[in-house]
């Protein structure tokens, strides 16, 4: 280096220019190896956040996956019939048509720290559903307990140690309740109803994170928006199960997004719905993978993407309190001029139209069916209620949460009913809460909704528009639909009550402020090399069942 | 840049700009499909280059050339509109508090360093989100989001446009034409009208040149994100954001979204560069 | 108050203060609850949870309350994901912005700087043309086009690289590169600029004439004087990528707190969106007076800080 610079270098910054630069290398190459995780043996792609990991707080789809991964109920389903089937309880039975179940615990339950899991921890954890501190959206569920007063729990509970109508002997718990519950052991399969450590149950924000699980795997870490990171748990009853020792559930927020990590082969599953315009290309690619196995004369592969029917219906709610809507022959109207198979084309992936509220999916229960399209009889019964050819109809408003599927129905509908009825209908689009939010205050005349039923049996839809119910958000009330779901509530026997909610839901279709349009289809991609994954309409997945096929050479 | 160059890219830039500007207010006249016309049977037809779909379609089977003309208009007048605002609260801030000088010009450069120091986009995204729970309100009073995303522009805008207003005029301020008005007795609002923002026009002008573009660009970040432009209205930061969210290596559509951003890339290539013309024009 | 670096300090304190002030404001004054979902909550819980949220108090109180967590540094339970506290949020998800944001200046710096120093030392008509049109075409696309070509060239079709996650080094290349290059043409303009200065005046050529060859006369005459205006340029180019960081995060679904914030305040979370937005706010002003001091410090003359 030449020793004079003729003054040159004095004025400028020289080596400390470089500095920084260093700074920044030491940095960014420290930094973010550490804020990276490996990867898991098994990865779910889980759709938008987890927003609470409490099986008593929890109510949304994402949250209740990662659930029934960290807990186990007293039952499980068996992902083939839905059935309930032995867990921590190693038996179980009903008594007095479903006014009694008893369950027997299984000796020598842990949770994944090594503490004994007992009938105690099954009592206080329902203890905390009920209690109105708890913020339990479930708590209803267990408000038919023999004794308890649902106006005057927090009372009622802090009166006491126990549950009323509960009866626990060492292992064997005996539930009586003041009118037939018989779905009582599928609903203990549900996370709402399972039993919580006593670190979690403190509800205090020093435990959060820490407390240990009961099903076959444990937390390891949370990342809010980024991933849930479970590995195997070792007092899991079922052990050695399950075989993956770790299991991650990816936050993905867009479909598309889970839909291309899935082809990029960094996700085994996606487990929420696949984008509603990649249907088509799916379905293609499945047979054209399923082609090229036989031409190869390699075994069948197992399908990545089968739509198969959901437990879940997409409806219209009709706000009853507003004219002209309040009248039965405009909602008829509005009914009969629906395409639904048109409708249920256009949705695709195998979606059936909806002429009922329950999806047809239990044999025993045959759903009674709105009358097909009519165009005449549409606009003959718009003319009885005073609006010929959709004369002086005021121009009526309908409500949708932004989302591209969502958008096409109400755009079809807008021009079915123009075209058949000549109404103006205006679609307005908002953010789901906003819709929520008009729906609670009936500040709405037609909207977009969905229900997807918490148990196999129709009166988890029915209930929905009991007068008193929450989620009604239609304004209708109609003394005899309660009377017959009451009814129905109180029957011993299987078919007589089936007979009843059938009744019922002729009475909500004939009258009712609702319009169905399609029943959804289950639209989850899974990996041809997992294993132990099955179908059906709940959505249900065994997790300890799951397990990564050993990568074989082709 | 050699002033040939100069010249050059000038003209460059502009006849870029008449040839989209023409394309798009021509469109409707052009034999090509409405932009919200859907077609559901037709989503996602890959370029037919000789005749419609000229450019594809997109999702829900709607021609995209003709939404991207759709969309050139939108941006373009989200751009202009935006601009005029944020230059109509900067201008007169920065030569006001260049005219008056003194105490005055520093309370109101305090307020613009307050302004600065905050993550304005942050702000004004933050505040969107929350007008937009008002929505039916304001729609009862003929508002829709596009004029708060006008405001939100002028917010985001109007600082680098008062700087510039607030020199020329402290240098303006000293010409000799102003202190001769200032000595026979003129007053500042008359001097101000007179002689300062006249004066201003051509530096008014780059910083309009060079405003646009940007305040393009913001519309499209702001769509991308939901909070821009609101379907079924379309512009390029719209389509672009869509064409983004459709890309999947089973769909292959490419096109949704390339079609709009090189639209978008060309119009604003040639945005910065007339306003870059101009600036060092005026600079020499 | 004649210390420039308290006064800064000071104003960087009152700035937060008021954007605290008005956020929470506007926060508490909008329609919808933070607590509607799918299932409506029976009135008695949801009393419950406004009330552990303290949402039932006055609104001074409340504020109060507010303006003291944030002193603590403590911002409480998040009121969408109630089981998490904010602050577990902000640990989690700044170090990726942080990383994101860092390796897209890394980037900015190494292409801008290298690309204008070679527009600089080639100066044909095709070159400097090539160069204009490229740093004029990264000014004039949006991030997240570039983002998408990128996915669109190097995930689908080339299938190098993931379309989105994180977790090894290969999942920062293509966010850092969508939302550094924009930055890089700004940057290789302005060190073009300066070296063009630099090649110009007499004391460097003085140096040439005098043999010196040329990797000294590169990092010790020209590099020093390109990164004083670069320097200068970091304080705007931080907040750029402050800005830029939010798309790109929901574009490669990153869990970075820019993704936070837009989900937050669409969520209402009304105490997640107030610490994003203080953080911001102090992220930006601690960015831009770093920038200023590291201008000072490499060029003495530079006054404003």
């Amino acid at each position: 280096m030449l020793p004079d610079m003729d003054g040159f270098g004095g004025n400028g910054p020289g080596w400390k220019a470089y500095l920084p630069a260093l700074a920044w290398f030491a940095v960014v190459f420290i930094g973010i190896p550490a804020c990276s995780p490996p990867p898991a043996e098994l990865v779910v792609a889980n759709g938008p956040d987890v927003q609470i990991l409490d099986p008593q707080k929890a109510t949304s789809a994402p949250d209740g996956r990662v659930l029934h991964a960290l807990f186990c109920g007293l039952t499980q389903l068996n992902p083939e019939s839905l059935k309930p089937e032995p867990a921590l309880a190693e038996a179980f039975g009903q008594e007095r048509g479903g006014r009694g179940w008893w369950f027997q615990l299984r000796p020598n339950l842990r949770w994944s720290d090594g503490r004994p899991l007992t009938g105690e921890d099954v009592v206080a954890s329902w203890r905390r559903l009920l209690h109105p501190k708890t913020g339990a959206a479930y708590r209803n569920w267990l408000f038919p307990l023999e004794g308890l007063d649902p106006n005057n729990l927090a009372q009622q509970l802090e009166q006491r140690q126990d549950l009323p109508g509960v009866h626990l002997d060492g292992l064997r718990l005996e539930v009586r309740f003041s009118i037939p519950v018989p779905a009582f052991a599928e609903m203990c399969a549900y996370h709402a109803l399972m039993p919580v450590p006593p670190s979690l149950r403190q509800d205090s924000p020093s435990t959060q994170g820490s407390w240990p699980s009961s099903g076959p795997y444990q937390l390891q870490r949370r990342v809010i928006r980024d991933r849930i990171r479970l590995s195997a748990n070792p007092y899991y009853w079922r052990a050695p199960k399950p075989e993956a020792k770790s299991l991650d559930f990816l936050t993905v927020e867009s479909q598309f997004t889970a839909l291309n990590l899935f082809l990029a082969g960094e996700v085994h599953l996606v487990a929420t719905d696949v984008p509603a315009l990649a249907v088509p290309a799916l379905l293609e690619r499945e047979e054209v993978l399923r082609r090229q196995a036989r031409e190869h004369g390699r075994q069948p592969r197992t399908a990545e993407f089968d739509p198969v029917p959901y437990w879940a219906c997409y409806f219209y709610r009709i706000n009853v309190t507003r004219t002209p809507l309040q009248d039965r022959k405009v909602r008829q109207a509005l009914n009969l001029a629906v395409d639904r198979k048109a409708l249920a084309a256009m949705v695709g992936a195998r979606r059936p139209p909806a002429y009922s509220l329950v999806p047809p999916l239990i044999p025993d229960y045959q759903p009674p069916e709105l009358p097909r399209r009519n165009p005449e009889k549409a606009r003959q019964l718009l003319a009885e209620a005073g609006f010929p050819k959709g004369e002086n109809f005021p121009p009526i408003e309908l409500l949708y949460n932004s989302a591209e599927i969502h958008r096409d129905v109400a755009e079809s509908l807008q021009a079915q009913w123009q075209e058949v009825l000549g109404i103006e209908v205006r679609l307005y689009n908002q953010e789901w809460k906003v819709v929520l939010d008009a729906q609670n205050r009936l500040q709405y005349d037609l909207s977009r909704s969905s229900w997807i039923g918490d148990y196999l049996d129709p009166s988890t839809f029915l209930e929905v528009f009991r007068s008193d119910s929450p989620h009604n958000r239609c304004g209708w009330e109609d003394p005899e639909y309660d009377r017959l779901l009451d009814q129905a509530q109180l029957c011993e026997q299987r078919q007589p009550r089936l007979a009843l909610l059938q009744q019922a839901e002729q009475r909500l279709l004939q009258y009712g402020p609702i319009l169905p349009l399609f029943y959804y289809t289950t639209l989850e991609l899974v990996s041809s090399d997992l294993r132990g994954y099955v179908r059906n309409p709940r959505g249900y997945v065994d997790w300890a069942a799951l397990s990564l096929a050993k990568s074989e050479e082709p | 840049m050699k002033p040939s160059t100069q010249k050059r890219s000038l003209a460059f830039g502009l006849g870029l700009l008449l040839l989209l500007a023409g394309f798009s207010f021509l469109a409707p006249w052009l034999p090509l499909p409405e932009p919200e016309s859907q077609a559901l049977h037709r989503s996602l037809e890959a370029p037919a280059w000789w005749q419609n779909p000229i450019l594809g379609t997109d999702l829900k089977g709607r021609d995209i050339l003709s939404r991207t003309l759709a969309g050139a208009r939108v941006s373009m007048a989200v751009g202009l509109w935006g601009t005029l605002l944020a230059l109509f609260v900067g201008v007169p801030y920065g030569a006001v508090a260049g005219l008056f000088g003194g105490r005055i010009d520093r309370r109101m450069m305090r307020v613009a360093d307050f302004f600065e120091s905050l993550p304005l986009v942050v702000v004004v995204l933050f505040l969107l989100s929350i007008v937009q729970e008002y929505r039916a309100e304001m729609a009862a009073f003929g508002l829709q989001r596009i004029h708060l995303f006008y405001l939100a522009v002028g917010a985001l805008f109007w600082l680098p446009t008062a700087r510039v207003a607030r020199a020329e005029s402290l240098r303006l301020s000293q010409a000799p034409f102003v202190q001769a008005a200032r000595a026979q007795g003129a007053s500042r609002a008359w001097i101000l009208r007179r002689h300062l923002l006249p004066n201003l026009a051509p530096s008014v002008l780059v910083m309009m040149s060079l405003t646009v573009p940007r305040v393009v660009l913001m519309e499209a970040f702001l769509s991308f994100l939901g909070l821009g432009v609101e379907p079924p209205a379309v512009s390029w930061g719209l389509l672009a954001a869509e064409g983004l969210a459709a890309l999947s290596p089973l769909l292959g559509c490419w096109w949704v979204l390339v079609v709009p951003a090189t639209a978008m890339a060309l119009s604003l290539f040639a945005l910065n560069l007339v306003g870059d013309c101009l600036r060092d024009r005026m600079q020499s | 108050m004649n210390n420039p670096i308290l006064r800064r300090g000071l104003a960087w304190l009152a700035t937060l203060f008021a954007v605290h002030a008005a956020c929470f404001l506007l926060v508490r004054g909008v329609r919808g609850g933070p607590f509607d979902q799918e299932r409506s909550l029976p009135p008695e819980v949801e009393a419950s949870l406004r009330q552990q949220f303290h949402l039932d108090e006055s609104l001074w109180r409340q504020y109060g309350r507010s303006l003291g967590q944030v002193l603590r540094g403590d911002f409480g339970p998040s009121m969408r994901y109630r089981d998490v506290e904010v602050g577990q949020i902000l640990a989690d998800s700044l170090p990726v912005s942080l990383a994101l944001g860092g390796l897209a200046l890394g980037v900015a710096l190494a292409f801008g700087i290298s690309g204008g120093l070679w527009a600089a030392f080639r100066r044909g008509f095709g070159f400097s043309l090539a160069f204009r049109f490229m740093t004029s075409l990264f000014l004039a696309v949006p991030n997240f086009v570039v983002a998408g070509v990128g996915i669109l060239i190097f995930s689908f079709i080339l299938g190098w690289l993931p379309p989105a996650g994180y977790g090894s080094l290969r999942h920062w290349i293509l966010p850092s590169f969508a939302l550094g290059l924009p930055f890089a043409a700004q940057i290789g303009r302005l060190s073009r600029n300066a070296a063009l200065e630099v090649l110009e005046s007499p004391d460097f050529r003085t140096a040439r004439a005098k043999g010196l060859p040329p990797g000294p006369l590169l990092f010790r005459h020209v590099l020093p004087q390109v990164l004083i205006p670069v320097s200068a340029f970091l304080g705007p180019a931080s907040a750029g990528l402050l800005t830029g960081s939010l798309v790109i995060e929901q574009v490669f679904a990153l869990p970075g707190m820019g993704a936070h914030f837009v989900q937050a305040a669409l969520n209402r979370d009304y105490t997640l969106s107030l610490a994003v937005t203080l953080i911001y706010t102090a992220l930006l002003g601690a960015c831009t007076f770093a920038a200023d001091l590291l201008a000072k410090w490499l060029d003495p003359r530079v006054e404003a800080i």
